[in-house]
């Protein structure tokens, strides 16, 4: 298969970024402090450096299929069945963190927002932007995903307005409230905002120069640690740890908070353009579960695939389920997520390594 | 196939977009609430809730609807009104939360969870306490024709700014009203004119036997047939300190301003303090009005056999106005004389406050915090109220004059 | 497979017949050849025989051309005098010789062998002579066009205030010199491609060797050489002709009248098409950002072309986006505007019948229907149309409480706005996008603004013009090309480097 080479090293973190930050870090502050109490944000700064190692194997994986993503390699790595098995483990996960992006961002919507329309409609139209990115393919993707995190992601600089209002001494002592135990269920509970980032996986063969996949692993996890830590940090400092915990989404909250004298709330206008980096997270695991999909039916042509999975999701997710439902269900999801690409890294590398000796010495 | 499937999708997209005017309802056609007064009775329903919207007709813009309706809860209140009216009410830019006097030593609580039921509620809405009834407050009439809510907002605004009334929104109110070690400090205000100005219209209306009515409807202020009445208007007179969601002291508002003080709040507040006679800078008691530039007020803890021992260190950077004495400031004595007085009347003053707050039993100091952050491992949360009653306090406190105007000694005629 | 735009050409001409691709036929021989032309232009009364002899032992010659494209003077000065006076062919059978004999005769510069009479015809029809010569199976054609377009006149869409004053005529050698004139280098190639079965026209290909991208460049050779159509009027058809995404609403190629833009494209490794009969030329590949570029902007000092950038970004912005944002807010998202703003909008809003998404798109229907109007309009009487219905209209729809005073600013200020533009073809973009964006916001708020400018991003993040990626610099990101998008360095800061377009 000709790959064709497209994707720069900013492009290739860029992604991984957009893939990462979506709807999570609405909830981030609240689900890290129920379990992690004053120490939730180091916890989530742990987290991010836990992802980051992770991420790091994925890539090692990666670069040990030049030119060929998961879909290409699982089965002769695997072999076979297991292979196939694997690819379909893929696909579900794949399949079910795109239902969650959708209808997550639908639910807040419809939750803080447009409080009469059903969340379908926003639910189908995120899937539609997201059949469309994947549609656009994977150089169309990066470029996408490079645009909307160049232009969305500074609107987290807003909660800098209301964190002039916060507290520190909400942030102190530190390590006060929770022991080890704690410390690890608020890294845990960060999961679901990590998941994603294994889009690099599928990335990495369309990459222009291998060598900058590295740097660009390291600098897009350790920004979007550096976002969540502070996101998380501003939720404690703002709200204190009590209130904190009883808000559902509190970074939106604390948006609506932000006032000046030209615009009186942000988190409408914030959700306005966060469509697009929702879009980049949903339309990144569309593309993952095509190309998964390609990978069990190879000769599945890729645009059919696409709307045919998108068209799939949405029939396969309709209904409405309430905001606190979904974000339960993302909290279970995302240890998932992530205990997935863990255990697949940390397997399949070795596997990986020694395939490419048995090769070298063959 | 490939054509079927595009026109699929177009028509997919197309529903959706046409499909979502659930929420479409243009802003002419909703009640915007920009004030919420919440009463309280003693006999069921108990909630007396005020709901102020201005009227979106070109011919009345500047006029100002106030309802009052009596329900069980604020949201009962809210949708009775919608039921009634053709327009949709929205919370979006509630202005303010006043708390009638009675209402805010009851539990605050259901009302703030009532509201914030309501997704579009503005939560930079300031919460106020009002002498009185929140009824009589908002159905003032302020001067300049102006709405009351709008009114009573921009009073605010210019009160935090000056800091005679802290910055406490709904919001804030609730972080404060949850978290142990730190309780909500509101700002107290009171109608004036409004009796004299209604004693007035009946005196009018008695004199005028045919019927003609002083006074007007609409938002103008004052004006009526016979003598002039008072202008009504509001003014912050103090602050109403809360514990957990319920008002239990009020202060004063030259006691206030010592407490902002004390929080480190008092950037640009202006006190007037009386100082003793001292032969060395004023011939007899004076008053000198002391402009705060900056303020910094570190608070410290000691535990002393389990009683809390808290130390607050101001350091004041000030202007001076309505100096009384006579001696030549410029001269570095003086000034620090003058700057050491100033200090202990700072030091007084705020020591009194800060003892009358603890007493009350609510922690708008956060002194609850600092112990909790100092001793944790003598933190309590259900004991922390007792511990800051019986606390101990030590309030030390440096002046430095920054100006002192124009003149070095005082302006005299020549014939004196 | 005939393209759709040839299916559309073929439909509109009325000639639904399908081209057979037909075999060259060789020229076959004075007597014959001559028949067959006269026979092909028996009903053009400009196509002209001149036959003549050669000196003494009498061979035939004819010299074939169009008299409303050649030159009559020029033909008979430098092809039938100069060969009058041949005495005789050098052996005149040997085919090479003879054809020989008669090029070095003759007096005139171009002088192409023709072997075919499609390409004898072609070249007719070009405005080149055909000599014939008996005994010979080949001719001649000889470049002796006429020159009878217009003279150079300055530019009239894309007027600057310093700068040269030329802009492109119809003829493309005359184009052709006026980039010469620019770009004064040998590096600079020129490929001449000949489109149009039926209504041939000439097409000049130019780029400069060593910055121009020999992939780009190869792309559009391929694409220009499979291109198979009847004929070709203007450079603008060319674009869907490359198969640069034809569905798409953005422009993918650029379009100028200026010799200046031109050359300061070529220089930036773009190659630039004439095509003859056309006054615009065509530089490709464009990108998203070059719509925002004027030419003026290398004539002004570089802070002001910075600021005039910027302005005009926010421009765009605005004229597409603040009417969507005006129905999102009053419908929707009222809670953004500060309260005292939105207390005036909904008092002025207050009786007006229509919801906000009809009262945006009625008012901008009527100011496009104006626009459309005062462009047909003779110039005279448009300025006084077009006052008449702005202000006579506007002033009128609020009187009459059709629609609120804010909206009428609004909308004025978008298609104030609108017309920042530099690209003319940028309004008819923002007005599309103006609609679709209106509409969306009518629907779910300002959700559909944000997911209306979600899918334009990924459209443009889709694109590619002869492999480069339409939204460079930003995607993919180059910071060195940053520097001449809305910042420009100032020219010593400015190096070719900065500003070499690269495929991916």
């Amino acid at each position: 298969m000709h790959t064709r080479v497209c994707v720069t090293g900013f492009q290739h973190g860029m992604l991984i970024v957009g893939a990462l930050i979506a709807n999570g870090i609405f909830s981030l502050p609240r689900v890290a402090a129920e379990e992690a109490g004053r120490s939730a944000w180091v916890a989530v700064a742990g987290a991010g450096f836990a992802v980051l190692l992770v991420a790091l194997l994925s890539n090692r994986l990666a670069s040990l299929f030049p030119g060929e993503d998961p879909a290409g390699w699982s089965t002769k790595l695997m072999g076979p069945l297991l292979g196939r098995i694997w690819l379909l483990l893929y696909l579900v996960k794949s399949c079910f963190f795109t239902i969650l992006t959708m209808r997550i961002f639908a639910a807040i919507i419809t939750n803080r927002m447009l409080t009469h329309t059903p969340s379908t409609v926003f639910a189908t139209i995120i899937l539609v932007l997201s059949v469309l990115a994947t549609l656009a393919g994977i150089s169309g993707l990066a470029r996408f995903a490079e645009v909307s995190v160049m232009l969305w992601l500074p609107l987290l600089t807003l909660l800098a307005v209301p964190l002039l209002g916060g507290h520190l001494y909400h942030l102190r002592p530190v390590f006060g409230d929770a022991d080890i135990s704690g410390f690890l269920a608020g890294a845990k509970a960060a999961a679901y905002s990590y998941a994603g980032f294994d889009i690099l996986l599928f990335s990495y063969p369309h990459l222009q120069k291998p060598r900058e996949s590295i740097r660009a692993v390291l600098w897009s996890v350790g920004l979007v640690t550096a976002v969540y830590t502070l996101t998380t940090v501003a939720g404690i400092a703002f709200f204190g740890l009590d209130h904190l915990t009883r808000l559902l989404v509190p970074t939106l909250v604390m948006l609506s908070i932000a006032e000046t004298s030209v615009i009186e709330r942000f988190d409408s206008l914030a959700l306005f353009m966060w469509i697009g980096m929702v879009v980049v997270t949903s339309g990144t695991q569309l593309y993952m579960g095509t190309r998964l999909i390609q990978g069990l039916l190879p000769r599945a042509s890729f645009k059919r695939t696409a709307v045919f999975l998108g068209s799939f999701l949405l029939i396969a997710s309709w209904g409405e389920t309430p905001l606190r439902e979904l974000i339960a269900l993302a909290d279970l999801f995302g240890t998932f997520d992530l205990s997935f690409v863990t255990l697949s890294a940390v397997i399949l590398l070795p596997l990986g390594l020694l395939a490419a000796r048995g090769r070298r010495l063959g | 196939m490939k054509a079927k499937g595009l026109r699929l999708l177009a028509l997919l997209v197309l529903s959706t977009l046409l499909s979502g005017c659930w929420d479409a309802l243009p802003v002419e056609r909703r009640a915007f609430v920009t004030a919420l007064g919440v009463d309280w009775l003693p006999e069921p329903p108990h909630y007396n809730v005020t709901i102020v919207h201005p009227l979106m007709d070109e011919r009345r813009a500047r006029e100002n609807r106030v309802l009052t309706i009596r329900a069980n809860s604020v949201s009962e209140a809210l949708t009775v009104w919608n039921h009634t009216n053709g327009q949709h009410l929205s919370l979006a830019v509630l202005g303010t939360l006043v708390i009638g006097e009675d209402a805010a030593k009851q539990a605050l609580s259901p009302v703030i969870n009532d509201l914030c039921s309501y997704p579009d509620l503005r939560l930079g809405a300031y919460v106020i306490v009002t002498r009185g009834t929140a009824q009589e407050l908002l159905s003032v009439q302020p001067p300049a024709h102006q709405l009351i809510a709008v009114h009573l907002r921009s009073l605010l605004d210019r009160a935090i700014f000056r800091r005679d009334a802290p910055h406490s929104t709904i919001s804030e109110f609730t972080t404060h009203m949850m978290t142990p070690g730190m309780d909500a400090i509101t700002a107290l205000v009171s109608p004036i004119g409004t009796l004299d100005r209604r004693q007035a219209g009946k005196q009018a209306a008695a004199a005028e036997p045919d019927g003609q009515q002083a006074g007007g409807g609409g938002g103008g202020g004052g004006g009526n047939g016979g003598e002039a009445a008072p202008q009504e208007d509001v003014q912050v007179i103090g602050a109403a300190i809360w514990q957990g969601d319920k008002v239990v002291e009020t202060l004063t508002l030259p006691e206030a301003q010592f407490v902002y003080l004390a929080m480190g709040k008092a950037n640009r507040l202006m006190v007037n303090v009386m100082f003793p006679p001292d032969e060395r800078l004023f011939p007899k008691q004076s008053a000198m009005v002391l402009s705060m530039e900056s303020v910094t007020a570190n608070w410290s803890l000691e535990m002393v056999q389990e009683v809390p021992h808290y130390t607050l260190r101001l350091q004041v950077r000030l202007s001076l106005h309505n100096y009384a004495g006579d001696v030549d400031l410029s001269k570095k004595d003086n000034s620090a004389l003058l700057e050491k007085m100033i200090g202990d009347v700072l030091r007084q003053n705020t020591l009194q406050a800060v003892q009358k707050v603890a007493a009350t039993g609510g922690d708008p100091l956060r002194l609850g915090q600092l112990m909790r952050r100092q001793y944790p491992e003598l933190w309590n949360s259900k004991e922390w109220r007792n511990k800051i009653q019986t606390a101990q306090f030590t309030v030390k406190a440096e002046a430095q004059i920054r100006n002192i105007g124009l003149e070095l000694l005082r302006l005299e005629p020549v014939d004196k | 497979m005939a393209s759709w735009w040839e299916k559309i050409t073929a439909w509109l001409t009325g000639n639904t017949a399908k081209e057979t691709a037909t075999a060259a036929v060789p020229l076959q021989g004075y007597a014959s050849d001559l028949t067959y032309f006269q026979e092909l232009f028996r009903h053009a009364p400009d196509f002209t025989v001149r036959e003549f002899r050669l000196g003494v032992d009498g061979t035939k010659m004819a010299a074939l051309y169009l008299r409303s494209l050649a030159d009559e003077a020029r033909i008979a000065a430098e092809v039938i005098l100069p060969l009058s006076g041949i005495t005789a062919l050098v052996d005149p059978t040997p085919r090479g010789a003879g054809v020989n004999t008669v090029r070095n005769r003759l007096a005139c510069g171009t002088i192409t062998e023709v072997d075919t009479r499609d390409d004898a015809l072609n070249r007719l029809l070009l405005g080149e002579a055909i000599v014939l010569t008996e005994g010979l199976k080949a001719a001649l054609a000889v470049d002796a066009r006429a020159y009878r377009g217009r003279s150079l006149t300055p530019p009239e869409i894309e007027t600057t205030v310093f700068g040269p004053k030329l802009a492109f005529v119809e003829d493309c050698e005359l184009n052709l010199s006026l980039v010469r004139q620019q770009i004064r280098t040998p590096a600079l190639r020129i490929e001449t491609f000949t489109l149009g079965k039926r209504n041939p026209r000439r097409l000049l290909m130019l780029y400069i060797d060593g910055l121009a991208t020999e992939d780009t460049v190869t792309q559009l050779r391929s694409k220009l050489e499979s291109i198979d159509v009847s004929g070709l009027l203007q450079t603008n058809y060319l674009t869907s002709l490359l198969g640069v995404t034809p569905w798409s609403p953005f422009p993918q190629a650029m379009q100028t009248e200026r010799p200046d833009r031109v050359s300061g494209n070529l220089l930036e490794g773009r190659i630039a098409l004439l095509l003859d009969g056309s006054p615009e030329a065509l530089i490709l590949p464009m990108g998203f950002s070059d719509l925002f570029q004027s030419p003026v902007d290398y004539y002004d000092h570089y802070l002001l072309t910075t600021l005039q950038r910027a302005l005009r970004a926010l421009a765009f912005l605005i004229a597409t986006t603040l009417p969507a944002l005006y129905v999102a807010i009053i419908t929707y998202n009222y809670e953004v505007l500060p309260t005292d703003l939105l207390f005036a909008v909904a008092t002025a809003r207050a009786g007006i019948p229509f919801p906000p998404v009809i009262e945006s798109v009625l008012m901008v229907v009527l100011v496009d229907i104006l626009q459309e109007g005062t462009l047909r309009i003779p110039s005279k009487i448009g300025q006084t149309v077009g006052v008449v219905g702005g202000i006579v209209l506007g002033q009128a729809v609020i009187l009459a409480r059709l629609v609120s005073p804010l909206l009428v600013i609004v909308i004025a200020f978008s298609v104030i706005c609108s017309f920042a533009a530099p690209d003319y073809r940028l309004v008819g973009l923002t007005r599309l996008l103006r609609y679709v964006l209106m509409v969306a916001a009518g629907a779910i708020s300002g959700i559909g603004i944000g997911a209306v400018w979600t899918a334009i991003l990924i459209h443009m993040a889709s694109l590619e013009v002869l492999g480069v990626a339409y939204l460079r610099p930003f995607a993919p990101l180059r910071l060195s090309s940053l520097s001449d998008f809305v910042f420009r360095k100032p020219y010593h800061g400015l190096s070719s480097q900065t500003q070499r377009i690269q495929g991916e």
